[in-house]
């Protein structure tokens, strides 16, 4: 706004004077001589209490994070883990109880079978 | 304008020094701007310990937003507009609106061979306080701020006229409260 701050200049010429007087009073108002030891150590403080803000929130984060990904790892890894047993493992556990019992493999297959029910039933009582 | 200019770089090279060093810099910024803020937070709240509180709280601030003032174009319009803010909010808080012309609360620096003008300084002090706190900045941040209006029309974010005219109603009615004339021939 160059034009408009000189024609505000040559109008106002005439406040010069008293804008002098004005001026000459600029340094008159001081601040008083604690302000400047209260407003440092006001900072310090916010600036320690925000530090520590950021901490507690990354910390709340991580312990969140590690709720929503660790604790339904945990249960599917040690719970629920033998109830996706692999069919091929039981027909091998099946032919290993038939050669050590001498008995048929249909019959060791079935006892296999209820054997990794019993389990499966035990961890379910656990779980409760 | 020369010593306005050298001013606004003065407090731009403290926000630098702030964005290196963090708030151990922040004493530097106080004693470089404190009486400035100190004296046109004054002219809003009417009392120099509002004044005080509304700078102090506006340190706080910097000191809590750092990268905001230091990255900020203009850091000495951005801290005045910090302290404003301050100031208007404390002013709203507490009202002292009916102590305009009491100067009891200002802490003053008195040399021994400016007694005789003490009382011109009061003087200023005290039309001041009877002028509008919208026509009172605008006379602060031009004559002792020496902004131009443009410059302080971005900070009350108004027009450059509005700011015109508040600073003609201003001088006017300091004009009728302050001969300047008796003055002059009174600091002579």
């Amino acid at each position: 706004m160059p034009e408009f701050g000189n024609k505000f200049e040559q109008d106002h010429s005439d406040f010069a004077q008293l804008e002098s007087i004005v001026q000459a009073a600029g340094g008159y108002v001081q601040p008083t001589v604690d302000l400047r030891p209260k407003t440092l150590e006001a900072a310090r403080t916010a600036c320690r209490q925000r530090r520590t803000n950021i901490r507690l929130g990354s910390l709340a984060v991580f312990v969140l994070f590690l709720a929503a990904t660790g604790v339904p790892e945990f249960f599917f890894s040690s719970n629920l883990g033998p109830a996706f047993v692999q069919s091929s493992d039981l027909h091998h556990r099946a032919t290993r109880s038939a050669v050590k019992g001498n008995v048929g493999t249909n019959w060791a297959l079935y006892e296999v079978f209820s054997e990794f029910r019993r389990e499966q039933a035990e961890l379910l009582h656990h779980a409760d | 304008m020369h010593q306005t200019h050298s001013f606004t770089e003065q407090v731009a090279v403290c926000a630098e020094r702030l964005a290196e060093s963090g708030v151990a810099a922040l004493g530097g910024l106080f004693d470089l701007t404190s009486q400035r803020l100190v004296r046109y937070a004054t002219t809003l709240t009417q009392n120099q310990h509002d004044a005080e509180d509304a700078v102090q709280a506006a340190m706080v601030q910097v000191a809590k937003g750092l990268h905001r003032f230091c990255r900020a174009e203009q850091p000495w319009p951005y801290l005045l507009r910090m302290v404003r803010n301050e100031a208007l909010q404390i002013a709203r808080r507490k009202k002292r609106w009916t102590l305009t012309t009491n100067l009891t609360d200002l802490f003053t620096c008195r040399l021994v061979d400016e007694l005789e003008i003490e009382e011109t300084h009061r003087a200023v002090w005290s039309a001041l306080r009877s002028l509008p706190s919208t026509q009172a900045e605008v006379v602060v941040l031009k004559i002792w701020e020496e902004m131009t209006l443009a410059q302080i029309a971005e900070i009350l974010n108004v027009s450059p006229d509005t700011v015109a005219s508040r600073y003609r109603y201003a001088m006017q009615k300091l004009t009728h409260k302050l001969d300047p004339v008796e003055m002059k021939v009174h600091r002579a």
